[in-house]
């Protein structure tokens, strides 16, 4: 029973990694960059969420608008500070991410100081159990939230025009351009989209973790370790590979008592170094074709 | 149509075109002809949007001196680049799809446009589903042209379109272009190595050398220079 129960939780907790990393692949594959300040912007938005709360919103409501907030605030940062990077190497980028992580965090720090915060669930918190089993519906919705997210960019990416723009734009930008398609704001809306996960994963996973600056720190390891383990290219990896991580995170801590409870943060990393070492595409990643 | 006066182009601090003075008329073909680094791609990827420019253009009675390439489409300029720029791991389909993108409103007229590009080559039908990557050279170009042919183009820019292809297939290719030419009236502007097989379709020349014009005319006069005969079509003859 116990091993069942880690399981779930760890299906629970793995769907917020592949929250997150869903966000890191649309933004990898578009701009073919690691976005550093992804988990920052979530905990920002959901700072956003917390406030409204305070200020006497209904818990979903406030979830919603900051969600909205999210997506502006993806588009606004392709807009204004990756796109003027555009045309230098993708590391300038890269290490523009990490200076948004820090002007997140430290804005965050700012206005709402660092005092862990309590987050309440979009629904008063039910628990079910059979046996010594437990599931609440806070888990029932993280997991539920990941399905409609999965099922959304799948539909958007392989079943609408504006899905085939975007991946027109992310896997050839030129002639994209060329056949009229506004390139630019394809990939505004791809930051923007990434924005929506990352706070949607923020918002479902702060009643757990209690609400303060450095949140999503942890969050984000796993999320890329999931990302590298799915593949940084792939919708399907990000989601498959954000439940694997959270399940043998959870299994690791449990039964393997080298290493335990505390020390389970290791898990991502050798997962990364491992994947790298081992097949550096990835589960789903495309495997780079050399074109003699 | 088409006209550009005094245009110059740079990647960086190297000057790749300049001076040039080039008029598209309506329902023509003009070829442009040079040597490997003449200028003649840079030519269309200036003409196109594609990279910033001195001088100016005139589109269709309107300054696009500095209209993007996406805005360039809309006003009914395709541009088939080097390389086909189709999207190489896009089904058939997709791809003559993504050639629609400026005509998202008007769906019933893009579903014609795709039963006559099917109809008119077949090939592309069979192979709907497939990626154009797993097409042969002859038909990735047919399906780039296909592509630029589903913006409603009034002129159609094509670089080097036999790059790659067997002979037979070029022949085929250039008597599809010039029908293009003769039953729609379009306009194309065409950069091509293959002297002979362009200037046979062409009704205007222009000779490209270092970054500008050499030589222009009527296609059957300069076919008769004896420069461009020694230097493009294999001796003096």
């Amino acid at each position: 029973m116990l091993f069942l129960q880690q399981i779930t939780d760890g299906v629970a907790t793995g769907a917020i990694y592949a929250s997150i990393g869903l966000a890191l692949v649309l933004i990898f594959r578009s701009t073919g960059i690691a976005n550093f300040a992804q988990g920052e912007m979530a905990m920002f938005s959901t700072f956003v969420a917390w406030q409204l709360i305070a200020w006497g919103l209904p818990v979903p409501v406030a979830a919603l608008v900051a969600v909205a907030f999210a997506f502006v605030v993806g588009a606004a940062t392709e807009r204004f500070v990756v796109r003027p990077a555009e045309g230098g190497s993708h590391l300038n980028t890269v290490i523009l991410t990490f200076g948004l992580y820090l002007v997140f965090n430290e804005f965050a720090a700012l206005i709402w100081h660092s005092t862990p915060l309590s987050f309440p669930t979009l629904a008063p918190e039910r628990v079910w159990s059979v046996g010594g089993w437990r599931m609440t519906s806070s888990m029932v919705v993280m997991v539920g939230a990941l399905v409609v997210e999965s099922l959304a960019v799948y539909l958007l990416l392989r079943r609408t025009t504006l899905g085939l723009w975007m991946r027109a734009s992310a896997a050839n930008p030129e002639s994209s351009a060329l056949v009229g398609i506004d390139v630019k704001r394809m990939l505004m809306l791809g930051w923007g989209l990434a924005g929506v996960f990352g706070a949607i994963a923020g918002i479902l996973i702060a009643p757990r973790v209690f609400l303060e600056p450095n949140m999503m720190s942890g969050i984000l390891l796993y999320a890329f370790a999931a990302v590298i383990l799915g593949g940084l290219d792939s919708v399907l990896g990000a989601v498959v590979g954000g439940v694997l991580i959270g399940v043998i995170e959870n299994l690791v801590g449990t039964y393997v008592t080298v290493i335990g409870p505390d020390l389970k943060v290791v898990v991502p990393l050798v997962v990364i170094v491992l994947v790298l070492m081992l097949r550096p595409a990835g589960l789903f990643g495309a495997v780079e074709r050399v074109r003699v | 149509m088409l006209t550009c006066c005094r245009l110059g182009a740079s990647y960086g601090r190297a000057e790749v075109l300049r001076g040039i003075d080039l008029t598209v008329e309506p329902g023509q073909v003009s070829v442009v002809l040079g040597a490997n680094g003449a200028g003649k791609t840079t030519l269309l990827r200036a003409l196109s949007g594609m990279i910033p420019v001195s001088g100016a253009i005139r589109f269709a009675g309107e300054d696009v001196t500095r209209l993007t390439a996406p805005a360039m489409t809309r006003r009914g300029m395709a541009h088939v680049p080097q390389g086909r720029g189709t999207f190489s791991e896009f089904t058939v389909h997709e791809n003559l799809l993504l050639g629609a993108a400026t005509r998202r409103r008007r769906r019933a007229e893009v579903a014609e446009d795709l039963d006559r590009m099917y109809a008119t080559f077949p090939p592309l039908l069979e192979r709907r589903e497939q990626t154009a990557s797993t097409l042969s050279g002859g038909e990735q170009q047919m399906l780039a042209v296909c592509r630029a042919l589903m913006s409603r183009p009034r002129l159609l820019l094509l670089d080097e379109p036999s790059l790659g292809l067997a002979p037979q297939v070029t022949a085929k290719l250039f008597e599809t272009l010039g029908g293009l030419n003769r039953d729609l009236g379009m306009a194309l502007l065409v950069v091509e190595q293959n002297a002979a097989l362009a200037l046979e379709i062409a009704h205007y020349a222009v000779v490209l050398e270092t970054g500008r014009i050499v030589l222009e005319g009527e296609a059957d006069v300069v076919a008769r220079d004896d420069g461009l005969r020694a230097a493009y079509l294999g001796g003096g003859g």
